[in-house]
């Protein structure tokens, strides 16, 4: 395994993970991969399998399909939600000069 | 100008001093302002030291008050804001290059409840880019360069409220605002020998501060003591309908009441098993500070954080939430622009999370929420140590500053601030001890959602029998 993918100490992520990992770094490069360096790809490759084994923790334990999400949907009628004032950035950073 | 003997007090005494017109809060905002500019930039403490406003501010309360018009603890009392909460006439820098030049017009929910409190804005303090909220691997990583920490300039003060930290700590201001998603405030707290709160979600106003995280982030105080948080918290403290997650005021106002002695033995639970990798020093600190506080009547007995994912659960909801906090920052490119290699990619990695998975990690939240929320049930607070390490040196390599490693060794990490920020409970920290190299040592307590009078409690109980919180670095 690329010594970069593990971190000392660590188990090595199974296969299935490990295939996941390959998969979104693919799916990653071919989106942003022009604007990453080779060093960049590196920690970009620590970064998500980190992610990975982070999910991996969370994806075995069993939840009823009466558990709900700690999300919260708040019943506030509309005119009053619509006050909320968002902080934005003067020009949107997407937009060009 | 005032000397350190009036610009360390805390907020009790020097309101008192103000409200019997023995101290002038325009020469003590002066005080503050003249050491700001002084010491500010050499431990890179500050983004914009506030002074028109401030000064604009104290003669104001000075006008009031010498008129009778005397608003309450907080007035004339001059602070500082993290630069994550908009204040309108200023730049509001996210402590990040890509928003160096962004305004609001209009005050933060906080800053408009310190406003009407009296309180005095001195500056607004250097923070981690974003907090932290894309990821950072080294105290670099902020726009106004790694913040040094008072007592020993060659170390760090911890994030991402750093600059936070080293204004109350080099008294710079007298108290400063702090935002905590994960451990923001607790840490720096700890790190600067200062008093630190993080209060329960949804008990403190977020508009109008940049978000990382919606469900994990809060806004807190960082003063001198345990008493003053609890001062603090309750000006700013309440329901705000502007923010989503504010809760009704039934919960979400704070009544602080300085209560002594308590009703029954404080119970306290020991948390054996945090930070297991820690220094000897750090945990026999907490040791020592709970013996004070069996000698003050409270109950002490061990306890383990119980078994769970909370690490992994708390570290994945920021980096998805974040990532869509974030996602204009990310997918136009400019996060090229931070300081920190790991800020620079994180946010591509994040944008793969799926959303399954995000909902398997909320519910998989619910049950431990529930799991934690049960040790409440045998106790008042839990202890641990405040911080895992006493100090990080300016200069550690990439990859090894980070104070929450993103590759931490599994299985071996209970950390309490990663299961309290996770279940949106309150907590504090105070100084509790030094160790041989003279770095402050903190004890935190955390207590159960809404109980934060009970984490004042402990953390006042103990300061009352002891004066760590007194001491200070020697800075000028």
């Amino acid at each position: 395994m690329d010594s970069v993918l593990q971190t000392q100490g660590e188990p090595e992520l199974s296969g299935q993970a490990q295939a996941e990992v390959e998969a979104k770094l693919q799916h990653i490069f071919a989106k942003y991969g022009d604007r990453l360096s080779d060093d960049q790809k590196k920690l970009m490759r620590r970064t998500v399998t980190s992610h990975v084994r982070m999910l991996e923790a969370i994806r075995p334990i069993p939840v009823a399909n009466g558990d709900a999400p700690a999300t919260v949907l708040e019943l506030v009628p509309l005119p009053r939600r619509s006050q909320k004032k968002t902080p934005r950035v003067k020009k949107s950073l997407g937009e060009k000069e | 100008m005032l000397g350190e003997n009036v610009l360390y007090l805390p907020i009790r005494e020097l309101g008192a001093h103000i409200r019997t017109r023995k101290i002038s809060p325009v020469e003590l905002t002066e005080s503050y302002l003249d050491r700001s500019k002084r010491l500010g930039p050499k431990l890179n403490a500050y983004v914009t030291v506030t002074e028109d406003l401030a000064l604009q501010q104290a003669r104001m309360a000075e006008k009031e008050i010498a008129a009778g018009h005397y608003r309450g603890p907080l007035h004339g009392i001059p602070y500082a804001a993290k630069d994550l909460l908009a204040v309108k006439g200023y730049p509001t820098t996210w402590g990040a290059r890509p928003y160096a030049e962004q305004h609001f017009d209009y005050d933060a929910t906080v800053i408009e409840r310190l406003n009407d409190a009296g309180a005095i804005l001195i500056g607004k303090a250097a923070m981690i880019e974003l907090a932290g909220g894309l990821g950072y691997e080294n105290a670099n990583a902020s726009l106004t360069g790694p913040c040094k920490n008072p007592w020993n300039t060659d170390y760090w003060t911890c994030g991402s409220s750093s600059g936070s930290g080293a204004i109350v700590a080099a008294g710079l201001a007298n108290f400063a605002l702090g935002s905590d998603t994960r451990g923001s405030i607790i840490c720096p707290s700890t790190l600067c020998g200062i008093s630190g709160m993080r209060p329960s979600f949804g008990r403190v106003s977020r508009y109008g501060v940049m978000a990382i995280a919606w469900s994990m982030d809060k806004i807190g105080p960082m003063a001198r003591t345990a008493d003053c948080c609890g001062l603090i918290l309750s000006v700013i403290a309440g329901h705000d309908r502007k923010d989503h997650d504010s809760l009704p005021a039934a919960f979400s106002s704070f009544r602080y009441r300085k209560k002594e002695p308590p009703s029954r033995p404080l119970r306290i639970g020991r948390l054996t098993n945090v930070f297991p990798n820690a220094d000897a020093s750090l945990h026999s600190a907490v040791d020592d500070a709970l013996k004070v506080l069996e000698k003050a009547g409270a109950k002490v007995s061990d306890v383990q954080l119980p078994e769970g994912p909370f690490e992994e659960a708390a570290e994945l909801v920021i980096l998805i939430e974040a990532a869509s906090a974030f996602s204009e920052l990310v997918r136009s490119g400019r996060c090229a622009e931070l300081e920190d290699p790991l800020g620079k990619i994180n946010g591509y990695a994040s944008l793969e999370f799926s959303a399954p998975d995000f909902l398997q990690i909320e519910r998989v939240r619910v049950f431990l929420q529930k799991k934690i929320d049960a040790l409440f049930d045998q106790f008042d607070v839990l202890a641990a140590p405040g911080e895992d390490t006493a100090a990080i040196p300016l200069k550690t390599p990439p990859g090894h500053a980070e104070r929450r490693p993103r590759n931490r060794q599994k299985g071996n990490s209970m950390q309490p601030d990663a299961i309290s920020s996770l279940c949106g409970l309150p907590a504090v920290t105070v100084p509790c001890a030094f160790n041989k190299d003279n770095f402050p040592l903190g004890i935190q307590f955390m207590a159960r959602a809404l109980n934060d009078d009970q984490v004042i409690a402990a953390a006042r109980l103990f300061q009352k029998h002891t004066d760590w919180h007194t001491k200070h670095p020697s800075v000028a």
